[in-house]
């Protein structure tokens, strides 16, 4: 009973909540409105995982993927593209996926070349894209930018990731639902082709989107579409193995260097600048590379629930303001100190908190109200002294 | 007693671990772009590299110019981008330490955050640091393309006795990696680590061919740099351009027989022999020669007015305009 007394104070719950009253009209009269919007472009798409991606991962340390391999073949003509497919067919994969959409007919006699040349590959998984959603049917137009001609017994995926235009990309819709029934993610589909079973894992989490765990863009095999065509290197790839039983992605890679069309590029937590302006750091096929390694190797994130993080923030602006107040009280010549130097404390140690739960067990946790509050507690006990509690007797008493 | 046979399995079992460990002491090829040949031990056939292939630590990679590749050691990338030739061995003594920890990397991050508060008063007080690291317009253009300027021309035509290949400093504490490379294989003739500018090479103590073309490139390295002697990454800006010499066996005395015996080259002074001698073997394509014969005018007369815009225009000719700014 003395414990619970102890910990249990009135005048901190009422501050705690002021404190969070504050952050509430903080958030809706200043954070919505245009004349911060720098400040809101800038910060709003950052969060604080992106710092342990870019700052606390061994940049140098590669994991190679070796079920999967990239296959750049630029921006093809589809007689080129032909001539590669047939390649890469010859070569036995498990499953290729095409990350080049075919839209529409062209000249007829490379179309069938082409046709030809994907029905020799046993599993394809060709790129479409969601265009609509109609909101009153709650579902997806057909996906599109694929075809009926070459589509024509082959599995089709949509390419969309989750994101603002120009935003970081670190969600992905795992299956949508479409007038032509469901659909899944371009990598999803791939693996679903490879190991099953992977997928199914993935779907009994039933989430309607995934976040992104990136491992990088250094960790798979890359072949140039070119080479592939050069008959001498193609025999010693053969005889490798390199590409016999794996997961194939086709499309656009380039090599990162500057002066590159930036063109299927997006920005990714990876991204060394994790604030402001930068370049884009990772084209769309590496991506679907980061989702099926993702799958495969079961490496998803969990994030705990709102109400859990909302409860997290409470408890701790009420132990900080507990704390705070205990120092307002008993030492108050040197509260201003103390408080200042304890938050600077509670921050470092929060942000070590956060960013080891994530790089040690893919746990991510929203904070952002807690340490708000716990920055704002100061003020707000300041406040509530010099000013609430003098106005209102009955706080007196308390 | 049954603690016995538990002690002698995990004994057993850490032996496998560590010979399984061993075992993938390989080089792993994740990338190739252009042609790329290695040799997998000594004495065995040139081979095409390809993506998936696995590499022994005898191997030697080759690169030819324009190529590149990205080979995975153990979990380390090491991409090779500058035409030579790599013993993987060699790569493995050269990789830095990759075992910094999550700890060690985050309160770097704190440390960095709290030392480093490089905010806009910071770029204001310190501009001149700053100044260098951002520059609008074309790099390179219409100026230097290299990060080393050269000082003598040492190229074209070469007489095989000591030569001396100097450039510019590019800075305190840099090493300079300075190399002779066979233009036609890129194999490596002579390698040198230095901290002067300047080396003399008896080029007739080299395994050079006369009337094989070669090239001399130094590239800048720091102290503690990774991969000393393997450029990982080919930046114009960390190196000199690739300057191409090819070793003559003609006699000098055949180039400028016809001008000794004109009456011009008999009647004129000594300054003007010089130059119409430096002139002669500039047109021959022996630049270094050419070199050496102002230089020794300039030597007799250092203030001769002729003579330094003669050499100017000369080491202008050569590309070498750092170089001839001294004599304008």
């Amino acid at each position: 009973m003395a414990f619970w007394r102890k910990i249990f104070d009135w005048n901190t719950l009422i501050i705690t909540a002021l404190t969070f009253v504050f952050i509430w009209m903080f958030q809706v009269f200043f954070f919505s409105r245009h004349f911060l919007d720098p400040f809101n472009n800038g910060l709003r798409d950052y969060e604080v995982t992106d710092i342990v991606y870019s700052k606390f991962r061994n940049a140098n340390s590669v994991d190679w993927v070796k079920e999967i391999v990239l296959v750049n073949v630029g921006q093809p003509n589809r007689a080129y593209l032909a001539k590669v497919l047939d390649r890469i067919g010859a070569c036995e994969p498990s499953v290729v996926g095409l990350d080049i959409e075919l839209d529409g007919r062209k000249d007829p006699a490379t179309d069938s070349l082409l046709k030809a040349s994907i029905e020799k590959i046993p599993v394809m998984v060709m790129a479409s894209r969601l265009i609509a959603f109609d909101t009153a049917a709650k579902l997806f137009e057909p996906p599109a930018y694929c075809d009926p001609y070459f589509r024509d017994g082959n599995l089709r995926a949509f390419t969309n990731f989750v994101s603002e235009d120009t935003s970081i990309i670190r969600l992905f819709s795992p299956r949508e639902q479409t007038k032509e029934g469901e659909f899944y993610a371009f990598a999803v589909e791939v693996v679903r082709q490879f190991a099953p079973d992977k997928v199914d894992e993935l779907l009994r989490r039933e989430n309607p989107v995934e976040r992104i765990w990136f491992t990088g863009r250094e960790n798979f095999i890359k072949i140039e579409g070119d080479r592939l065509l050069e008959d001498l290197y193609f025999q010693d790839l053969q005889k490798q193995g390199t590409l016999k039983d794996k997961m194939i992605l086709v499309g656009y890679v380039g090599s990162h260097q500057p002066g590159e069309p930036e063109l299927d590029r997006f920005f990714t937590p990876l991204n060394s600048r994790y604030t402001g302006r930068s370049y884009p750091d990772m084209y769309g096929l590496e991506i679907h590379a980061n989702i099926a390694t993702m799958v495969l190797r079961d490496k998803y994130i969990f994030q705990l629930p709102k109400w859990v993080e909302e409860l997290i923030g409470w408890l701790f602006c009420y132990f900080n303001v507990l704390m705070f107040h205990w120092i307002y009280v008993h030492v108050h010549s040197t509260f201003h100190g103390i408080t200042r130097l304890i938050q600077l404390v509670e921050l470092v140690s929060i942000f070590f908190f956060i960013a080891l739960f994530f790089y040690y067990f893919r746990i991510q946790f929203n904070l952002a109200d807690g340490i708000l509050a716990m920055l704002l507690s100061y003020d707000v006990i300041m406040i509530y002294e010099s000013l609430i509690k003098k106005k209102i007797k009955f706080l007196q008493k308390l | 007693m049954k603690s016995r046979p538990l002690f002698q399995a995990a004994i057993l079992l850490l032996l496998a671990s560590t010979l399984s460990a061993q075992g993938t002491q390989s080089f792993i090829v994740m990338s190739v772009i252009g042609t790329v040949h290695c040799v997998e031990y000594p004495g065995a056939d040139q081979s095409r590299l390809v993506q998936g292939q696995a590499l022994g630590m005898e191997a030697v990679v080759s690169l030819t110019t324009g190529a590149s590749a990205r080979l995975l050691y153990q979990d380390q990338s090491i991409t090779l981008k500058e035409a030579g030739n790599y013993p993987l061995k060699s790569l493995v003594a050269n990789l830095p330490s990759n075992s910094s920890s999550f700890l060690k990397r985050f309160f770097n991050y704190v440390y960095e955050g709290i030392v480093n508060t490089s905010g806009s008063k910071q770029i204001e007080k310190y501009h001149e640091l700053y100044l260098t690291q951002s520059s609008g317009g074309i790099k390179g253009f219409a100026g230097a393309d290299y990060g080393i300027s050269l000082t003598q021309p040492v190229m074209g035509n070469i007489i095989p006795f000591p030569a001396r290949f100097e450039w510019f400093s590019a800075g305190d504490s840099v090493l300079y990696d300075f190399q002779i490379v066979d233009f036609q294989t890129d194999g490596l003739i002579f390698k040198a680590l230095l901290r002067d500018t300047m080396i003399v090479v008896n080029l007739e103590q080299l395994a050079v061919e006369p009337g094989r073309k070669y090239y001399w490139v130094v590239q800048q390295k720091r102290l503690g740099e990774m991969a000393i002697g393997f450029p990982l990454a080919d930046d114009p800006y960390m190196r000199s351009p690739k300057v191409e010499f090819v070793i003559s066996n003609q006699q000098l005395s055949d180039l400028t027989k016809d001008l000794e015996a004109s009456e011009a080259y008999k009647n004129g002074v000594e300054i003007d022999r010089f130059l119409m001698m430096a002139q002669t073997m500039e047109e021959a394509n022996y630049p270094s020669w050419a070199n050496r014969i102002l230089l020794e005018a300039l030597g007799k007369e250092p203030a001769n007015p002729l003579i330094r815009k003669v050499y100017a225009a000369f080491l202008i000719r050569q590309g070498l305009w750092e170089a001839a700014q001294h004599y304008l």
